[in-house]
Parts: structure tokens; C-alpha cells; sequence
């Protein structure tokens, strides 16, 4: 009995002492819990400044249901710093970077082992972008290149030129004027309660600053990350540029702010998302690789103005602390990360076809944002290295995008940096180079004239003469050898907040100068008006309206010589290629 | 009898020592922590808002010439307003400021309810102002 008693007390101290050298060594050894990735392409979620990866909305964020006919769909993973999320990256204090660049690393061999793509993909937003940037230069990670394991890249709302919230000589007056209004709302929100009944309605203000937003500028003043975000600052400047094969975009919210004073009320100000100005988060080095920007605009923040409706406009719900939980954002996400990661089975190599071949991946013009618009190519050609086509036109739009195509393991892979809307308007590889035609397009009797800035094209009758070339670059006007009619193809950045906005003032615009409206028609973002002038010359406008841009076909001859203009309108309007009018340019 | 008295005396006199050393101790206290704040400095006054400050602002602001306006905004507000300079109410108005509204928000904010008189309607308004110098100076102004 003894003995045995003996025997269990022994085993149960060899046991204790086991299950503490277990639990030492599991310590010990590096975390890589890849549980429930699969095959899926593996998106990590870093937050951002004062946040904590609980920011990213649950209902948005992962979406990784698989598309039909597809392999691979994306699982979002949040990488969470929120210990630090106040400390400057490169500050001793802080190891965020190495920790993100540690699980790129897991989640990259454990997505490769599993037959995935072995890539990650990273989102970042605030100063989450900047933690990637870190992440993937070693010097600045002190953790092996990451080069060959990173697939697509996106920025939220990133700093790369610092916060205008952070007071600088070189700012406008007008955003440091705001930045003082939110710390003034800010201390409104702490005194709510105080205040007299009278001047209660002064809390109408708070609506558009939550406490949130208060927190990061409160401690935009005090921390040492903070303090980086100064525009101009050093910090910034040392950070490493983002690596070479990178593909990264880069998202702004635009949020026009009008100030006012009484009955005093200058100009609409971009003020960014509120803390992080357009330039900043879109900010690129000329050496950066591929990319694109997307610029969402969240319409205007008015404050109550005397003599108008006393209705205050709030803030819209994608200022800098809630873009993480905004709709449009996530979708700007998803059409890098969703086609990157969805991939069709090897069947689908579109150089075994020979006509025309299917999109290897769904992705969407990141300018035009429909998915409809990518499904078919024309093949040009193929090499071993890519394969080259032509976006079919589709419907109104005249879509004529060129597309390339990496070539990989028997089928291909996507690639959005292989965007262009014609020979020439973007750089491309020499291989792509070489299986295009980059002769001046013509068709019989037309010539196409491809605008440089806003990358529309229209096709101009022959014997048509072009105007001067304006200064600014926003098209040019085409002239009939008879000088009874003319035509103008031209873009504008944007400054309507929708299709409808934009049709509406072609009609309000057409009879304010003193023209009929003979016929007009709104066909999803294509608006077409037409009527007749003062003179009882024909004119015929068509609009294509895009969140950055807004491109026209214009047309006025006389009326006499309907018969001849006729199908030189409807030729051109139908063969008119509106560019990527998702970007402002 | 006796040992009954004497108790009731005994807590009689309990009760007054205790008293008398809550009352040391409040006292000690008020001197030493309550009456200083958090920092250990001793309180300074609530800003107020003068007539002479609320009577500047009131004519500044109904001035018709931007430079005047401008003395009475806060440098931020200012540098902004000087980009595209007006006055900031119509010719002839009258502006008025309700001091018993005046309400600090922070050490360096604060609001006051005033209202604009252009001689056919009233319009009330929530100014919203700054401390600069010791003086209150216009940040922005908001519909009531």
C-alpha cells in the first residue's frame, strides 16, 4: 500500500513536471495557427492608428464564400498591434512590424503547403499601411524579404504624407482651421450637459465628430506615432518605399468640408477623411511599383448656414476612425483582393482558344466598377510569358481596355497593372509590348483619337481637323471640312456626386443657354441629350459619368445637313470609349 | 445604575472624539488637497466673458471690413477667412451677444448664444470661440 502510494506520488510529480516542460517549449516556439485557411488565399486585415483589429466590420470583412466555377476564395485574418497602435513603427517600443512580417511568413508556407496560392495579401488601414510598408522591408522589419510572398496590397486612409490634423506651416489655412473645429467640438461633446438651453443646439456639431475620431486626435498630439504624422516629417521620410513586384493600391475618402462664419462662407475644402488628406493616402514615389489609386467620395460636410435650411449635414459614416465599416470601401477592397484570389482551374487558358477567351478571374476596371464590363477579351496574343486581349465593348459604355495576363504553371494569372486603354497610355512589360499593334488605330473612314489625361477615345470621320491642343489637356474639338459642324471630345474631373446629378445639369445647362430638349435618356451611367440650339442647329451630348471623371461626346451641326451628320453621330456615340472614369485625372 | 450611567458617558465622550477628528481631518484635507487642483497648483478662475470682450466681437463682426472682422476671429479661423474675405452680415446688421449663455467647453473653448439683426428678421446663433491670449476669439458660427 505504501509503495504504491509512493509510485503515484512519483507520477504525479514526473507528470507535473512533464506538462510544465510542454507548456515551456510550446511558449517557446513560434505561433503559426493556420486553422481553417485551407486552400483559400490567406488577406491579412492590420488596423490602424489607436484602434484594434475588433475596427474591421465582421459583416464585411472576411468575405470568402467561393464563386462558381472557381478554386480559391480569400480569408480574412486581423493582425492585431493594438498594444502599440500609438507607438511609431520604427521606434524600439514598437514590434509590430516584425510580428506582421513573422505571420506573412507563417501564413504564406502554410497557404503554399496547403495548395494555395502562397501568397498573402494585406490590407492596411492608417497607419496599418505604413506597418506593411515596414513589414516588407527587411531593413526595417529586421525579418528575411518577403519578396515572392505578397500578393496584393491595399491602403485605407494611410498617412504616407502625414495628417493635416498635425498643424504645419505649409498646410492650408483652411484644414488647420478645421482641425481646430474638431478639437472644439470635441470639448463641446465633454460639456453637453453644461450647456444652457439656448445654445443647446450647438451639440447638432457633435453629430458629425464621434468620440472615436476625439480620441485619435487627442492622442494625435501626444504620441510618439502621432507626432510621425506630422506633414513633412522625418519619420515619414525614413520609412522604406514599398518593394519592387508589389501591386499596391491605395484608397482616399474625399469629404468636402464648407466653413463658414455667419453669413460668411468661402469655397468647398477637401479635407480628406476628415484626418488624412486625399494626397497623403494616395501619395506614390515616382520609383513605387505597380498600382492604382481609388478616390471615394463621401460628398459634403456642412455646418448650419444662416439663411439656409438649419439642417446639418452629418459627417458621412466613412471619416477616418469608420472607414473600416464603410460598404464602398470594402468593395474598393474587394476588387483587388476578390480577383486575385479567386482563380479558375488550369482549363482555362485562353491561349488554347482562338477567337476570344473568358476572364480568367472576375476582377472589375478599378475605374469603371462594374463587373460586366471584364467577362470577354479578343485575344491579340500570346507568348510564354502572357497572354494579351482586348476587353470586348460592351453595351453603350464602348469598352476597349487592353488587358494582360500572366502566363503561370499552364494557366493565368490576373494581373490589374495590365490595364490600359490603348497602346501606349500606360507602360507595359516589352513582351506585351511586342504583341500588340501600337499603330494608330483606324477604322475605314475614322481615325481614333485617344485623349492622354482622362484615356477616353473617340473616333474622329476622316478630313475632320483637330482644334489646338488646349493647355490643360481635357480633349480636343474635331472640325468638318464644310464648317457646317463640329465635334468635341472631352473629360472633366468630376463634380457630380451621381449619373443622375450629371444628367440632370446636361438638361439644366442645355436650356439655360437657350436650347431645346428634344430627346434625353439616362441609361445607367451614360446620359444622352439632344435638341436644338438658338440657331436651330442640332447638337447631340453624350455624357459617360464615373465617381472620378466625367467624359462627353459633343456634336452641333446644322440642321440642313441632318442626312450627313446623322450617321457620323451615330458611329462615333456608339464607338465613343469613355476611359477609366473611376479616377479623377 | 451606576455601571449604566458611566457607559452612557463613555460613548458621549467617544462620539465627541470621533467628531472632533473627522471635522481635523476635513479641515487638514480642504487646506492640503481639495482646495488645490489635481496638479497641486492652486485653482485658477473660471474665463469669463467680459462686456467689453462680447461688445468688441459684436461690432468687429458686424463690420463691413473684412480686416475688422478678422481682429476678432481666432489665427486659425483668420488665415482661412482671409483667403476670400467678406463681411460676415449683411449691410446694416446688427449682431448681439446673450452673455448669460456664455458656457466654457474646455481651458481653451467655449460657446455663447448671440443673435444676427439684419433689420428685417432675427436669426439666432451659436458662436463658437476660442482663447487666444487671454482673449475669446471667433472659431465658427452655427444655426441655434
Amino acid at each position: 500500500m505504501t509503495r504504491r502510494l509512493l509510485a503515484m506520488l512519483a507520477a504525479l510529480v514526473v507528470g507535473c513536471s512533464l506538462a510544465v516542460a510542454t507548456g515551456s517549449s510550446a511558449a517557446a516556439a513560434p505561433s503559426c495557427d493556420t486553422q481553417g485557411m485551407g486552400t483559400r488565399a490567406p488577406v491579412l486585415l492590420v488596423h490602424g492608428f489607436r484602434s484594434a483589429s475588433s475596427t474591421w466590420a465582421r459583416d464585411l470583412y472576411p468575405r470568402h464564400e467561393p464563386l462558381p466555377g472557381t478554386v480559391f476564395t480569400w480569408i480574412a485574418e486581423p493582425f492585431d498591434y493594438s498594444a502599440q497602435a500609438t507607438e511609431w513603427i520604427q521606434n524600439t517600443k514598437s514590434t509590430a512590424a516584425t510580428k506582421l512580417a513573422e505571420r506573412i511568413s507563417c501564413l504564406a508556407a502554410a497557404s503554399r503547403s496547403n495548395g494555395g496560392p502562397g501568397k498573402v495579401a494585406l490590407v492596411g488601414h492608417s497607419m496599418g499601411g505604413l506597418v506593411i510598408r515596414c513589414a516588407l522591408a527587411p531593413a526595417c522589419s529586421h525579418r528575411p524579404d518577403l519578396t515572392g510572398v505578397v500578393g496584393q496590397v491595399v491602403t485605407i486612409g494611410t498617412p504616407s504624407r502625414g495628417s493635416f490634423l498635425r498643424p504645419h506651416s505649409a498646410v492650408d489655412a483652411v484644414a488647420v482651421a478645421f482641425g481646430r473645429l474638431v478639437e472644439a467640438v470635441c470639448a463641446l461633446i465633454g460639456a453637453g450637459s453644461r450647456l444652457p438651453s439656448r445654445v443647446q443646439g450647438v451639440l447638432t456639431l457633435a453629430a458629425w465628430v464621434d468620440r472615436p475620431l476625439c480620441d485619435v486626435v487627442s492622442e494625435l498630439a501626444t504620441s510618439s506615432a502621432g507626432r510621425a504624422f506630422t506633414v513633412g516629417s522625418s519619420e515619414l521620410d525614413d520609412l522604406p518605399a514599398w518593394p519592387s513586384g508589389a501591386y499596391v493600391r491605395t484608397i482616399a475618402v474625399s469629404i468636402r468640408f464648407v466653413y463658414q462664419i455667419l453669413f460668411w462662407s468661402p469655397s468647398p475644402f477637401e479635407i480628406g477623411d476628415a484626418v488624412v488628406g486625399v494626397a497623403s493616402a494616395l501619395y506614390r514615389t515616382p520609383s513605387e511599383p505597380a498600382g492604382d489609386s481609388k478616390q471615394i467620395s463621401c460628398g459634403e460636410l456642412r455646418l448650419t448656414r444662416l439663411g439656409a435650411a438649419s439642417v446639418p449635414t452629418a459627417l458621412p459614416n466613412c471619416h477616418h476612425v469608420s472607414e473600416t465599416r464603410d460598404g464602398r470601401i470594402q468593395n474598393a477592397v474587394s476588387e483587388v483582393i476578390g480577383p486575385w484570389a479567386r482563380r479558375t482551374p488550369p482549363s482555362a487558358d485562353p491561349c488554347s482558344d482562338d477567337e476570344s477567351f473568358t476572364v480568367v478571374a472576375d476582377w472589375a476596371d478599378p475605374g469603371l466598377n462594374d463587373d460586366g464590363y471584364f467577362e470577354r477579351y479578343e485575344l491579340l496574343g500570346c507568348s510564354d510569358g502572357y497572354v494579351v486581349g482586348r476587353g470586348l465593348p460592351v453595351a453603350d459604355a464602348g469598352v476597349d481596355y487592353i488587358v494582360f495576363q500572366e502566363r503561370s504553371g499552364g494557366w493565368t494569372r490576373p494581373q490589374l497593372y495590365g490595364l490600359a486603354t490603348s497602346c501606349g497610355a500606360i507602360d507595359l512589360p516589352d513582351e506585351v509590348e511586342s504583341l500588340l499593334s501600337c499603330e494608330p488605330e483606324s477604322t475605314g473612314d475614322y481615325t481614333r483619337y485617344t485623349n492622354p489625361r482622362f484615356g477616353f477615345s473617340c473616333e474622329v470621320p476622316s478630313g475632320f481637323v483637330a482644334g489646338d491642343e488646349p493647355a490643360n489637356g481635357d480633349g480636343l474639338q474635331f472640325t468638318s471640312p464644310s464648317h457646317d459642324g463640329y465635334m468635341i471630345c472631352s473629360g472633366v474631373n468630376n463634380v457630380w456626386q451621381s449619373a443622375e446629378e450629371a444628367h440632370a445639369e446636361a438638361i439644366a445647362s442645355a436650356q439655360a443657354d437657350g436650347n431645346s430638349v428634344e430627346y434625353e435618356d439616362l441609361s445607367g451611367s451614360v446620359s444622352t441629350v439632344s435638341g436644338f440650339d438658338e440657331d436651330a442647329n442640332i447638337y447631340y451630348r453624350r455624357t459617360v459619368w464615373g465617381e472620378g471623371s466625367t467624359n462627353t461626346l459633343y456634336w452641333l451641326y446644322q440642321r440642313s445637313a441632318q442626312a450627313v451628320y446623322g450617321p457620323l453621330v451615330e458611329h462615333t456615340a456608339s464607338t465613343f470609349s469613355p476611359g477609366p472614369v473611376g479616377e479623377s485625372r | 445604575m451606576a455601571f449604566v450611567r458611566g457607559s452612557a458617558n463613555k460613548r458621549l465622550v467617544v462620539g465627541l472624539v470621533v467628531l472632533i477628528g473627522v471635522a481635523a481631518v476635513a479641515g487638514v484635507l480642504w487646506f492640503t488637497v481639495w482646495r488645490t487642483t489635481p496638479d497641486g497648483a492652486e485653482p485658477t478662475a473660471t474665463p469669463t466673458m467680459s462686456e467689453a470682450d462680447a461688445t468688441a466681437i459684436e461690432r468687429a463682426l458686424a463690420d463691413q471690413d473684412p480686416e475688422r472682422v478678422a481682429t476678432v476671429l481666432s489665427p486659425e479661423a483668420a488665415a482661412a477667412y482671409r483667403e476670400e474675405p467678406a463681411p460676415v452680415v449683411p449691410t446694416g446688421a446688427t449682431v448681439t451677444i446673450d452673455r448669460s449663455t456664455f458656457t466654457v467647453t474646455d481651458e481653451r473653448n467655449a460657446v455663447v448664444a448671440a443673435s444676427v439683426d439684419d433689420g428685417g428678421a432675427v436669426s439666432d446663433v451659436v458662436l463658437l470661440l476660442t482663447l487666444e491670449d487671454d482673449e475669446w476669439r471667433v472659431l465658427t458660427s452655427v444655426t441655434a
